[in-house]
């Protein structure tokens, strides 16, 4: 059955979370969860890099079917040591595009980003997420098409929120 | 379930968004206050679900159209 080409957003999040995986929301996903009407289709994770986390992630990433996102559609399954590398790793799965960034554009990781973070939590889900000053930073850096859209509506949550 | 431990404004965000492109600014100006208070007013798995089922219906009306062509 092909993977749908728009995440789950919750149902993704829950599954990652449900393993024990320590990673930190970032990307459309983590705008939405700061309260951005928005729209995105995959969920973008910084995932912490110890080896115990990566085989938790490799375990899920397993039981949700998961291939690498890529032009020519060849199914390739990420393996447990494609984890190990320092980019972006795209990345389809059985519920939805899910990117998993070792680190950022700007070079930083898990841990670089930690004290960047919120913590979101209800009794289904506990969460790190970037928080919405480093949001707009990055995404105001990045400067894709995407991010150029979603930065005024972060910038009317901060400015709101300033009010 | 709403975000904890924000902290105040860092006005050095707006000026370095200012110092990339001063038009995002202006842009921010314009959105919908309504809009964003009724998406503050949902919780954040409501919010979630409402971006996925969105997106889904965006992307469902992007195929159809791009199959009528």
């Amino acid at each position: 059955m092909p993977h749908p080409a728009s995440a789950d957003l919750s149902g993704l999040l829950h599954a990652l979370v449900a393993a024990g995986i320590e990673f930190i929301l970032v990307g459309g996903a983590a705008a939405v969860v700061h309260g951005a009407p928005i729209t995105t289709q995959d969920v973008d994770i910084v995932p912490r890099s110890t080896p115990e986390n990566l085989d938790k992630l490799s375990q899920v990433l397993g039981e949700l079917d998961t291939v690498v996102r890529e032009l020519s559609n060849r199914r390739l399954r990420p393996a447990r040591e494609h984890l190990n590398v320092r980019g972006q790793l795209l990345l389809s799965t059985s519920l939805g595009p899910l990117d998993c960034l070792m680190t950022l554009h700007d070079g930083r990781g898990y841990e670089e980003l930690l004290g960047h973070t919120i913590q979101i939590e209800d009794a289904s889900l506990k969460l790190a997420v970037l928080d919405l000053e480093t949001l707009i930073l990055v995404k105001t850096a990045a400067g894709r098409a995407k991010d150029r859209i979603a930065v005024p509506i972060l910038l009317a949550l901060f400015k709101n929120r300033g009010a | 379930m709403q975000p904890s431990g924000q902290r105040p404004n860092n006005p050095s965000v707006l000026e370095f968004v200012r110092s990339r492109d001063p038009l995002l600014l202006e842009a921010a100006d314009d959105v919908d206050p309504t809009l964003l208070a009724w998406s503050l007013r949902r919780s954040v798995l409501e919010r979630l679900n409402d971006a996925s089922k969105l997106t889904l219906q965006l992307t469902e009306l992007r195929r159809a159209t791009s199959s009528q062509r």
